[in-house]
Protein backbone atom coordinates (compact mmCIF):
# COMPACT_ATOMS: atom_id res chain seq x y z
CA UNK A 1 0.00 0.00 0.00
CA UNK A 2 1.25 3.41 -0.70
CA UNK A 3 1.43 6.37 0.95
CA UNK A 4 1.08 9.36 -0.93
CA UNK A 5 1.25 13.13 0.44
CA UNK A 6 -1.70 15.35 0.48
CA UNK A 7 -0.53 18.52 -0.77
CA UNK A 8 -1.59 22.06 0.42
CA UNK A 9 -0.23 24.97 2.44
CA UNK A 10 3.31 24.98 3.01
CA UNK A 11 4.22 21.56 0.58
CA UNK A 12 7.63 22.49 0.70
CA UNK A 13 7.06 20.43 4.00
CA UNK A 14 5.75 17.29 2.08
CA UNK A 15 8.18 18.09 -0.88
CA UNK A 16 11.23 17.73 1.61
CA UNK A 17 9.93 14.74 2.96
CA UNK A 18 9.65 12.95 0.15
CA UNK A 19 12.95 14.05 -1.42
CA UNK A 20 14.39 12.26 1.94
CA UNK A 21 12.61 9.27 0.84
CA UNK A 22 9.06 9.63 2.61
CA UNK A 23 6.44 8.22 1.19
CA UNK A 24 5.31 7.07 -2.41
CA UNK A 25 4.80 10.36 -4.13
CA UNK A 26 2.66 13.88 -3.86
CA UNK A 27 -0.97 14.51 -4.80
CA UNK A 28 -0.76 18.29 -5.95
CA UNK A 29 -3.17 20.54 -5.12
CA UNK A 30 -3.65 23.79 -7.76
CA UNK A 31 -5.31 26.36 -4.98
CA UNK A 32 -1.67 26.30 -3.55
CA UNK A 33 0.67 25.78 -6.31
CA UNK A 34 0.85 28.28 -9.42
CA UNK A 35 0.52 26.14 -12.80
CA UNK A 36 3.47 27.43 -13.81
CA UNK A 37 5.67 26.95 -11.03
CA UNK A 38 4.28 23.78 -10.69
CA UNK A 39 5.19 22.86 -14.42
CA UNK A 40 8.66 24.00 -13.77
CA UNK A 41 9.28 21.77 -10.51
CA UNK A 42 11.58 18.81 -10.99
CA UNK A 43 9.76 16.24 -13.26
CA UNK A 44 10.85 13.51 -11.12
CA UNK A 45 8.80 15.01 -8.11
CA UNK A 46 6.08 14.51 -10.30
CA UNK A 47 6.02 11.49 -12.07
CA UNK A 48 5.15 9.35 -8.84
CA UNK A 49 2.30 11.79 -8.23
CA UNK A 50 -0.95 13.21 -9.52
CA UNK A 51 -2.81 16.20 -9.74
CA UNK A 52 -5.91 16.58 -7.70
CA UNK A 53 -7.97 19.41 -10.36
CA UNK A 54 -10.05 20.80 -7.55
CA UNK A 55 -13.30 21.67 -9.60
CA UNK A 56 -15.11 21.06 -7.03
CA UNK A 57 -16.85 24.35 -7.18
CA UNK A 58 -15.97 24.91 -10.48
CA UNK A 59 -15.63 28.56 -11.15
CA UNK A 60 -14.28 29.33 -7.34
CA UNK A 61 -11.13 31.20 -7.92
CA UNK A 62 -9.73 30.03 -4.39
CA UNK A 63 -5.58 30.64 -4.35
CA UNK A 64 -3.65 29.91 -7.52
CA UNK A 65 -6.08 27.71 -9.04
CA UNK A 66 -6.93 30.49 -11.67
CA UNK A 67 -3.42 30.26 -13.09
CA UNK A 68 -4.32 26.49 -14.50
CA UNK A 69 -5.22 26.79 -18.51
CA UNK A 70 -8.82 24.20 -17.34
CA UNK A 71 -9.48 26.69 -14.95
CA UNK A 72 -13.68 27.82 -16.20
CA UNK A 73 -13.11 31.21 -15.62
CA UNK A 74 -10.76 31.20 -18.01
CA UNK A 75 -12.43 29.94 -20.77
CA UNK A 76 -15.09 32.26 -20.20
CA UNK A 77 -15.82 34.86 -17.03
CA UNK A 78 -18.31 34.50 -14.88
CA UNK A 79 -18.46 30.34 -16.60
CA UNK A 80 -21.63 28.68 -14.38
CA UNK A 81 -22.78 24.66 -14.85
CA UNK A 82 -24.68 25.62 -17.54
CA UNK A 83 -21.62 26.50 -19.69
CA UNK A 84 -20.62 23.40 -19.43
CA UNK A 85 -22.90 22.07 -21.82
CA UNK A 86 -20.68 23.79 -24.28
CA UNK A 87 -17.39 23.87 -23.03
CA UNK A 88 -16.55 20.18 -21.41
CA UNK A 89 -15.01 18.91 -23.99
CA UNK A 90 -12.56 22.20 -24.21
CA UNK A 91 -12.09 21.93 -20.03
CA UNK A 92 -11.46 18.01 -21.05
CA UNK A 93 -9.04 18.04 -22.89
CA UNK A 94 -7.26 21.43 -21.25
CA UNK A 95 -6.83 19.01 -17.94
CA UNK A 96 -5.67 15.93 -19.72
CA UNK A 97 -3.09 18.31 -21.43
CA UNK A 98 -2.11 19.98 -18.36
CA UNK A 99 -1.90 16.56 -16.67
CA UNK A 100 0.04 14.89 -19.57
CA UNK A 101 2.44 18.09 -20.17
CA UNK A 102 4.05 17.82 -16.38
CA UNK A 103 3.78 13.95 -16.94
CA UNK A 104 1.87 12.76 -13.68
CA UNK A 105 1.65 8.87 -12.67
CA UNK A 106 -2.29 9.01 -13.31
CA UNK A 107 -4.45 11.50 -14.91
CA UNK A 108 -7.40 12.31 -13.01
CA UNK A 109 -10.76 13.32 -13.38
CA UNK A 110 -12.36 15.82 -11.64
CA UNK A 111 -15.55 16.15 -9.59
CA UNK A 112 -18.06 18.92 -8.53
CA UNK A 113 -18.78 19.25 -5.17
CA UNK A 114 -22.52 19.85 -3.83
CA UNK A 115 -23.89 20.49 -0.72
CA UNK A 116 -26.46 18.05 -1.61
CA UNK A 117 -25.92 16.56 -4.64
CA UNK A 118 -28.74 16.87 -7.20
CA UNK A 119 -31.29 14.19 -8.54
CA UNK A 120 -28.70 14.55 -11.85
CA UNK A 121 -25.53 14.72 -10.35
CA UNK A 122 -24.40 10.85 -11.43
CA UNK A 123 -25.46 11.72 -15.29
CA UNK A 124 -24.36 15.26 -15.19
CA UNK A 125 -21.15 14.06 -14.16
CA UNK A 126 -20.37 11.48 -17.12
CA UNK A 127 -21.68 13.54 -19.31
CA UNK A 128 -19.76 16.53 -18.54
CA UNK A 129 -16.39 15.10 -16.90
CA UNK A 130 -15.93 11.37 -17.34
CA UNK A 131 -17.10 10.92 -21.20
CA UNK A 132 -14.99 13.53 -22.67
CA UNK A 133 -12.16 12.58 -20.03
CA UNK A 134 -12.27 9.06 -21.70
CA UNK A 135 -12.43 10.13 -25.28
CA UNK A 136 -10.18 12.38 -25.43
CA UNK A 137 -7.50 10.03 -23.59
CA UNK A 138 -8.50 7.27 -26.46
CA UNK A 139 -7.90 9.66 -29.08
CA UNK A 140 -4.50 10.63 -28.15
CA UNK A 141 -3.33 7.11 -27.67
CA UNK A 142 -2.62 8.47 -23.45
CA UNK A 143 -1.35 5.18 -22.13
CA UNK A 144 -1.78 6.48 -18.41
CA UNK A 145 -3.52 5.11 -15.95
CA UNK A 146 -7.03 7.06 -15.57
CA UNK A 147 -8.71 8.01 -12.27
CA UNK A 148 -11.95 9.05 -11.15
CA UNK A 149 -12.16 11.82 -8.51
CA UNK A 150 -15.39 10.67 -6.14
CA UNK A 151 -16.32 12.75 -3.15
CA UNK A 152 -18.54 10.73 -1.02
CA UNK A 153 -20.85 12.33 0.81
CA UNK A 154 -21.95 10.41 4.70
CA UNK A 155 -25.56 9.61 3.14
CA UNK A 156 -23.52 7.60 0.27
CA UNK A 157 -22.22 5.60 3.30
CA UNK A 158 -25.10 5.24 5.54
CA UNK A 159 -28.19 4.80 2.98
CA UNK A 160 -27.67 1.94 1.04
CA UNK A 161 -29.70 3.01 -2.07
CA UNK A 162 -27.47 5.84 -2.47
CA UNK A 163 -24.78 3.65 -1.70
CA UNK A 164 -25.84 1.37 -4.63
CA UNK A 165 -26.34 4.11 -6.38
CA UNK A 166 -22.66 5.76 -6.41
CA UNK A 167 -20.73 2.34 -6.58
CA UNK A 168 -22.80 1.45 -9.91
CA UNK A 169 -21.85 4.55 -11.17
CA UNK A 170 -18.42 4.07 -10.52
CA UNK A 171 -17.96 0.79 -11.47
CA UNK A 172 -20.38 1.46 -14.93
CA UNK A 173 -17.48 3.00 -16.72
CA UNK A 174 -15.37 0.98 -18.79
CA UNK A 175 -11.84 3.41 -19.28
CA UNK A 176 -11.50 3.94 -15.65
CA UNK A 177 -8.59 2.16 -13.61
CA UNK A 178 -9.76 3.30 -10.95
CA UNK A 179 -11.12 5.66 -8.75
CA UNK A 180 -9.37 8.48 -6.26
CA UNK A 181 -11.86 8.51 -3.04
CA UNK A 182 -12.33 11.57 -0.95
CA UNK A 183 -14.51 11.08 1.76
CA UNK A 184 -16.54 13.71 3.35
CA UNK A 185 -16.07 14.77 7.22
CA UNK A 186 -18.39 16.59 8.93
CA UNK A 187 -17.47 14.72 11.87
CA UNK A 188 -16.81 17.26 14.93
CA UNK A 189 -13.95 15.19 16.66
CA UNK A 190 -10.65 14.88 15.47
CA UNK A 191 -11.10 11.26 15.27
CA UNK A 192 -14.18 9.40 13.24
CA UNK A 193 -15.52 7.42 16.25
CA UNK A 194 -19.02 6.53 14.03
CA UNK A 195 -18.69 2.41 14.07
CA UNK A 196 -21.39 2.59 11.26
CA UNK A 197 -19.45 5.34 8.85
CA UNK A 198 -16.08 3.29 9.08
CA UNK A 199 -17.73 0.07 8.90
CA UNK A 200 -19.56 1.34 5.66
CA UNK A 201 -16.37 3.03 4.66
CA UNK A 202 -14.62 -0.45 4.84
CA UNK A 203 -17.34 -1.86 3.06
CA UNK A 204 -17.14 0.57 0.21
CA UNK A 205 -13.74 0.10 -0.41
CA UNK A 206 -13.88 -3.50 -0.45
CA UNK A 207 -16.46 -3.31 -2.81
CA UNK A 208 -14.19 -1.33 -6.01
CA UNK A 209 -11.21 -3.72 -5.13
CA UNK A 210 -13.94 -6.38 -5.49
CA UNK A 211 -14.55 -4.90 -8.88
CA UNK A 212 -10.73 -5.00 -9.79
CA UNK A 213 -10.30 -1.22 -9.07
CA UNK A 214 -7.67 0.59 -7.82
CA UNK A 215 -8.51 2.53 -4.95
CA UNK A 216 -6.67 5.49 -3.66
CA UNK A 217 -7.79 7.28 -0.53
CA UNK A 218 -7.38 11.18 -0.16
CA UNK A 219 -7.30 13.09 2.95
CA UNK A 220 -7.21 10.60 5.04
CA UNK A 221 -5.95 10.86 8.93
CA UNK A 222 -4.82 8.16 11.40
CA UNK A 223 -8.09 5.83 10.21
CA UNK A 224 -6.26 5.59 6.90
CA UNK A 225 -5.05 2.25 9.59
CA UNK A 226 -8.14 1.22 10.01
CA UNK A 227 -9.24 1.47 6.25
CA UNK A 228 -5.91 -0.99 4.97
CA UNK A 229 -7.61 -3.40 6.41
CA UNK A 230 -10.36 -3.30 3.01
CA UNK A 231 -6.70 -3.24 0.70
CA UNK A 232 -7.03 0.19 -0.81
CA UNK A 233 -4.03 0.95 -2.91
CA UNK A 234 -2.66 4.06 -1.27
CA UNK A 235 -4.06 6.43 1.66
CA UNK A 236 -2.38 9.91 2.52
CA UNK A 237 -0.79 12.14 4.85
CA UNK A 238 -0.93 15.48 5.47
CA UNK A 239 0.36 18.44 7.57
CA UNK A 240 -2.69 20.65 8.89
CA UNK A 241 -6.04 19.32 9.90
CA UNK A 242 -7.60 20.06 6.70
CA UNK A 243 -5.39 18.22 5.01
CA UNK A 244 -6.59 14.98 6.54
CA UNK A 245 -9.97 15.50 6.76
CA UNK A 246 -12.07 16.60 3.36
CA UNK A 247 -13.80 19.83 4.22
CA UNK A 248 -15.55 21.91 1.31
CA UNK A 249 -13.90 25.30 3.24
CA UNK A 250 -10.80 24.47 1.91
CA UNK A 251 -11.58 25.27 -1.38
CA UNK A 252 -14.24 28.29 -0.52
CA UNK A 253 -12.74 32.22 -0.58
CA UNK A 254 -13.36 32.60 2.89
CA UNK A 255 -10.71 35.06 3.62
CA UNK A 256 -12.58 37.36 5.71
CA UNK A 257 -13.14 34.45 8.11
CA UNK A 258 -11.36 34.07 11.36
CA UNK A 259 -10.38 30.79 12.01
CA UNK A 260 -8.99 30.04 15.63
CA UNK A 261 -6.03 28.26 15.51
CA UNK A 262 -5.08 25.00 16.40
CA UNK A 263 -2.82 23.61 19.56
CA UNK A 264 0.28 21.76 18.31
CA UNK A 265 -0.34 18.41 18.52
CA UNK A 266 2.29 14.83 18.21
CA UNK A 267 1.17 11.96 16.31
CA UNK A 268 2.20 8.18 18.14
CA UNK A 269 2.32 5.28 16.10
CA UNK A 270 1.96 3.67 19.63
CA UNK A 271 -1.10 5.59 20.67
CA UNK A 272 -2.91 5.52 17.81
CA UNK A 273 -3.63 9.13 18.07
CA UNK A 274 -2.73 12.70 18.10
CA UNK A 275 -1.97 14.34 21.25
CA UNK A 276 -2.15 17.78 22.27
CA UNK A 277 1.56 19.44 22.88
CA UNK A 278 -0.02 20.46 26.32
CA UNK A 279 -0.52 17.02 27.49
CA UNK A 280 2.73 15.97 26.31
CA UNK A 281 4.04 18.90 29.05
CA UNK A 282 1.52 17.14 31.83
CA UNK A 283 3.37 13.84 31.12
CA UNK A 284 6.90 15.20 31.22
CA UNK A 285 5.64 17.01 35.03
CA UNK A 286 4.49 13.67 35.99
CA UNK A 287 5.63 10.79 34.42
CA UNK A 288 9.50 10.07 34.50
CA UNK A 289 8.94 7.66 31.11
CA UNK A 290 6.68 9.79 29.23
CA UNK A 291 9.08 10.56 26.13
CA UNK A 292 8.34 6.67 25.55
CA UNK A 293 5.21 7.01 24.33
CA UNK A 294 6.44 8.98 21.10
CA UNK A 295 8.46 7.31 18.50
CA UNK A 296 12.29 7.92 16.90
CA UNK A 297 12.64 10.59 14.17
CA UNK A 298 15.52 12.57 13.46
CA UNK A 299 12.97 15.38 14.65
CA UNK A 300 12.17 14.19 17.52
CA UNK A 301 15.27 15.01 19.40
CA UNK A 302 14.83 19.21 18.58
CA UNK A 303 10.88 18.82 19.98
CA UNK A 304 11.95 17.29 23.02
CA UNK A 305 14.47 19.99 23.77
CA UNK A 306 13.42 22.87 26.53
CA UNK A 307 13.81 25.27 24.05
CA UNK A 308 11.71 24.25 21.35
CA UNK A 309 8.95 26.26 21.13
CA UNK A 310 5.78 24.19 20.17
CA UNK A 311 3.53 26.34 17.51
CA UNK A 312 1.18 24.13 15.14
CA UNK A 313 2.42 26.34 11.87
CA UNK A 314 6.05 24.73 13.16
CA UNK A 315 7.41 21.98 10.84
CA UNK A 316 9.13 19.23 12.72
CA UNK A 317 5.55 17.87 14.68
CA UNK A 318 4.76 17.13 10.46
CA UNK A 319 7.45 15.97 9.13
CA UNK A 320 7.97 13.42 11.87
CA UNK A 321 3.90 12.60 11.38
CA UNK A 322 4.73 11.84 7.59
CA UNK A 323 8.01 9.76 8.75
CA UNK A 324 6.34 7.41 11.55
CA UNK A 325 3.09 7.25 9.67
CA UNK A 326 4.99 6.10 6.60
CA UNK A 327 6.93 3.73 8.42
CA UNK A 328 4.02 2.59 10.36
CA UNK A 329 1.71 1.86 6.84
CA UNK A 330 4.80 0.48 4.64
CA UNK A 331 5.49 -2.09 7.97
CA UNK A 332 1.34 -3.89 7.32
CA UNK A 333 2.02 -7.28 6.26
CA UNK A 334 0.53 -7.71 2.83
CA UNK A 335 -2.11 -10.40 3.46
CA UNK A 336 -5.88 -8.84 4.53
CA UNK A 337 -6.10 -11.74 7.12
CA UNK A 338 -2.32 -10.42 8.89
CA UNK A 339 -3.46 -6.71 8.89
CA UNK A 340 -6.57 -7.46 10.70
CA UNK A 341 -4.35 -9.28 13.04
CA UNK A 342 -1.84 -6.39 13.42
CA UNK A 343 -4.21 -3.90 14.02
CA UNK A 344 -6.05 -5.29 16.54
CA UNK A 345 -2.86 -6.24 18.65
CA UNK A 346 -1.77 -2.16 17.87
CA UNK A 347 -5.02 -1.81 19.13
CA UNK A 348 -4.97 -3.37 22.47
CA UNK A 349 -1.11 -2.25 23.09
CA UNK A 350 -2.12 1.58 22.30
CA UNK A 351 -5.06 1.12 25.59
CA UNK A 352 -3.22 -0.41 27.98
CA UNK A 353 -0.83 2.68 27.08
CA UNK A 354 -3.54 4.88 27.80
CA UNK A 355 -4.61 3.22 30.94
CA UNK A 356 -1.17 3.99 32.22
CA UNK A 357 -1.11 7.41 31.35
CA UNK A 358 -4.63 7.77 32.33
CA UNK A 359 -3.24 7.10 35.42
CA UNK A 360 -1.79 10.19 35.77
CA UNK A 361 -3.35 12.87 33.20
CA UNK A 362 -6.70 13.23 32.55
CA UNK A 363 -7.09 13.46 28.82
CA UNK A 364 -9.69 14.84 26.95
CA UNK A 365 -11.72 13.45 23.83
CA UNK A 366 -9.50 14.52 21.12
CA UNK A 367 -5.95 13.40 22.85
CA UNK A 368 -7.72 10.23 24.56
CA UNK A 369 -7.84 6.88 23.10
CA UNK A 370 -12.16 6.90 23.29
CA UNK A 371 -12.41 5.98 19.38
CA UNK A 372 -10.26 3.09 19.53
CA UNK A 373 -12.82 0.77 20.83
CA UNK A 374 -14.90 1.60 17.57
CA UNK A 375 -11.59 0.68 15.88
CA UNK A 376 -11.53 -2.37 17.29
CA UNK A 377 -15.77 -3.22 16.66
CA UNK A 378 -15.59 -2.30 13.09
CA UNK A 379 -12.81 -4.25 12.74
CA UNK A 380 -14.70 -7.30 14.19
CA UNK A 381 -17.63 -6.23 12.30
CA UNK A 382 -15.73 -6.25 8.90
CA UNK A 383 -14.32 -9.41 9.71
CA UNK A 384 -17.15 -11.54 9.97
CA UNK A 385 -18.74 -9.37 6.48
CA UNK A 386 -15.03 -11.11 4.88
CA UNK A 387 -16.46 -14.26 5.50
CA UNK A 388 -19.98 -13.89 4.51
CA UNK B 1 -31.69 26.83 40.25
CA UNK B 2 -29.37 28.65 37.33
CA UNK B 3 -31.19 29.18 34.08
CA UNK B 4 -28.29 29.30 32.21
CA UNK B 5 -24.26 29.05 32.93
CA UNK B 6 -24.14 33.11 31.91
CA UNK B 7 -26.47 33.56 34.66
CA UNK B 8 -24.09 31.03 36.83
CA UNK B 9 -21.09 33.21 36.00
CA UNK B 10 -22.21 36.34 36.21
CA UNK B 11 -23.95 35.79 40.07
CA UNK B 12 -19.91 33.57 40.46
CA UNK B 13 -18.34 36.93 39.11
CA UNK B 14 -20.29 38.94 41.74
CA UNK B 15 -19.32 36.15 44.55
CA UNK B 16 -15.50 36.26 43.33
CA UNK B 17 -15.28 40.19 43.54
CA UNK B 18 -16.83 40.29 47.08
CA UNK B 19 -15.20 37.62 48.49
CA UNK B 20 -12.15 37.49 46.63
CA UNK B 21 -11.37 40.86 45.18
CA UNK B 22 -11.40 41.85 42.09
CA UNK B 23 -8.10 39.76 40.91
CA UNK B 24 -9.48 37.68 38.40
CA UNK B 25 -9.66 37.80 34.76
CA UNK B 26 -12.63 36.29 32.47
CA UNK B 27 -13.02 34.04 29.79
CA UNK B 28 -9.03 34.05 29.35
CA UNK B 29 -8.09 33.27 25.68
CA UNK B 30 -4.82 32.07 24.62
CA UNK B 31 -4.15 29.25 26.88
CA UNK B 32 -5.20 25.71 27.05
CA UNK B 33 -8.94 25.89 27.59
CA UNK B 34 -10.69 28.66 28.26
CA UNK B 35 -11.49 28.78 32.05
CA UNK B 36 -14.54 30.65 33.21
CA UNK B 37 -12.16 32.62 35.85
CA UNK B 38 -8.72 32.79 36.25
CA UNK B 39 -8.27 34.35 40.11
CA UNK B 40 -5.01 35.45 40.70
CA UNK B 41 -3.55 36.51 43.95
CA UNK B 42 0.26 37.91 44.49
CA UNK B 43 2.45 37.54 47.33
CA UNK B 44 5.71 39.40 47.49
CA UNK B 45 7.46 38.26 44.07
CA UNK B 46 4.65 35.27 44.03
CA UNK B 47 1.84 34.75 42.47
CA UNK B 48 -0.53 32.12 42.80
CA UNK B 49 -3.39 31.49 39.62
CA UNK B 50 -6.15 29.62 40.81
CA UNK B 51 -8.64 28.95 37.60
CA UNK B 52 -12.24 28.18 37.63
CA UNK B 53 -14.56 25.94 35.63
CA UNK B 54 -18.75 26.48 35.75
CA UNK B 55 -20.71 24.28 34.82
CA UNK B 56 -24.55 23.49 35.25
CA UNK B 57 -23.88 20.01 34.16
CA UNK B 58 -21.50 17.45 33.32
CA UNK B 59 -19.22 17.58 35.87
CA UNK B 60 -16.84 14.92 33.90
CA UNK B 61 -16.19 17.41 30.84
CA UNK B 62 -15.61 19.88 33.63
CA UNK B 63 -12.97 17.95 35.13
CA UNK B 64 -11.66 17.04 31.78
CA UNK B 65 -11.78 21.09 31.33
CA UNK B 66 -10.24 21.82 34.85
CA UNK B 67 -7.71 19.71 34.00
CA UNK B 68 -6.08 21.71 31.09
CA UNK B 69 -6.10 24.69 33.54
CA UNK B 70 -3.69 22.99 35.78
CA UNK B 71 -1.04 23.96 32.43
CA UNK B 72 -0.99 27.24 33.87
CA UNK B 73 -2.81 27.64 37.62
CA UNK B 74 -1.42 26.06 40.36
CA UNK B 75 -5.00 25.08 41.37
CA UNK B 76 -7.96 23.77 39.18
CA UNK B 77 -11.24 23.94 40.52
CA UNK B 78 -14.74 22.61 39.17
CA UNK B 79 -17.40 24.36 40.10
CA UNK B 80 -20.85 23.24 39.96
CA UNK B 81 -24.48 24.41 40.07
CA UNK B 82 -25.75 23.07 43.61
CA UNK B 83 -28.38 20.49 41.83
CA UNK B 84 -25.80 18.75 39.62
CA UNK B 85 -23.25 18.54 42.24
CA UNK B 86 -24.00 15.18 43.50
CA UNK B 87 -23.24 12.95 40.96
CA UNK B 88 -19.40 14.88 40.99
CA UNK B 89 -19.39 14.13 44.34
CA UNK B 90 -20.10 10.36 44.61
CA UNK B 91 -17.08 10.31 42.00
CA UNK B 92 -15.32 12.28 44.37
CA UNK B 93 -11.86 9.59 43.91
CA UNK B 94 -11.74 11.45 40.15
CA UNK B 95 -11.09 14.58 41.54
CA UNK B 96 -8.54 13.65 44.11
CA UNK B 97 -6.89 11.23 41.66
CA UNK B 98 -6.46 14.10 39.80
CA UNK B 99 -5.88 16.86 41.71
CA UNK B 100 -8.78 18.71 40.55
CA UNK B 101 -10.72 20.88 42.81
CA UNK B 102 -14.62 20.47 43.41
CA UNK B 103 -17.37 23.13 44.85
CA UNK B 104 -20.43 23.72 44.40
CA UNK B 105 -22.65 27.29 44.27
CA UNK B 106 -26.35 28.11 43.91
CA UNK B 107 -28.28 31.20 43.11
CA UNK B 108 -27.94 32.73 47.12
CA UNK B 109 -24.53 32.66 46.37
CA UNK B 110 -24.06 29.95 48.95
CA UNK B 111 -20.23 28.71 47.82
CA UNK B 112 -19.17 25.29 49.42
CA UNK B 113 -16.08 23.88 48.53
CA UNK B 114 -16.33 20.43 48.40
CA UNK B 115 -13.41 18.83 47.84
CA UNK B 116 -9.74 21.34 48.08
CA UNK B 117 -7.19 20.21 46.23
CA UNK B 118 -3.04 20.84 46.78
CA UNK B 119 -1.18 23.70 45.06
CA UNK B 120 0.96 22.55 42.28
CA UNK B 121 3.29 23.82 39.69
CA UNK B 122 1.83 24.19 36.41
CA UNK B 123 2.64 21.96 33.78
CA UNK B 124 3.56 24.80 31.27
CA UNK B 125 5.90 27.14 32.28
CA UNK B 126 5.49 29.28 29.23
CA UNK B 127 1.76 29.14 29.38
CA UNK B 128 2.33 30.40 33.09
CA UNK B 129 4.76 33.17 32.40
CA UNK B 130 2.25 34.29 29.44
CA UNK B 131 -0.50 34.68 32.18
CA UNK B 132 1.62 36.03 34.96
CA UNK B 133 3.24 39.02 32.27
CA UNK B 134 -0.54 39.64 31.74
CA UNK B 135 -1.26 40.26 35.47
CA UNK B 136 1.97 41.50 37.16
CA UNK B 137 1.44 44.99 36.13
CA UNK B 138 -2.00 44.76 37.90
CA UNK B 139 -2.17 47.06 41.03
CA UNK B 140 -5.47 44.83 42.06
CA UNK B 141 -5.43 43.29 45.51
CA UNK B 142 -6.69 39.77 46.32
CA UNK B 143 -8.32 38.71 49.77
CA UNK B 144 -9.10 35.56 51.47
CA UNK B 145 -7.24 33.40 49.10
CA UNK B 146 -6.62 30.88 52.03
CA UNK B 147 -10.00 29.57 51.88
CA UNK B 148 -9.28 28.49 47.99
CA UNK B 149 -5.83 27.03 48.93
Amino acid sequence: MKVYHQTGFRDKWNIESFRNGVGNGLIFSPINIDADKLFAMDVKLKQSGFLDPQLYLLNEAKGTIDTYPYFPGNLKPDFTTPDLDNSHIQLAQLCVDYQMKNDFHYLIIPSRYYADNPTTYFAQSTDYFVIPFCDYVKENKIQKKVLLSVIVKTIMLSDEVKRNEVLNWITGHQNIDGVYLIFENNFASKQIKDFDYLLNTLKFIKVLKDNQMEVHLGYTNTEALLYSIAMPDSVTVGSYENLRSFGIKRFQDLEKSQMRPPNARLYSAQLLQWIDYEYIQAMKSLMPDYANYFDESEFRPLMFTPEFKWHFAKPEPYKHYFYVFDKQIKKLSPTQEGRIDELKGSIKNALSLFKKIENNILLDDDSDGSHLPTWFNVINAFQKELTK
Amino acid sequence: MFETEQEMSLMFEKFLKMNFGNTYLKECQGLFGVPDFVFYAKQKQEISIISFELKLKNWKKAAKQAFRYKSFSNISYVVLASGSSKAALSNIELFQKYNIGLAKFDNDSFFEILYKPEIGTPYSEELNQKLVNTISSSRKKSKNIEALV
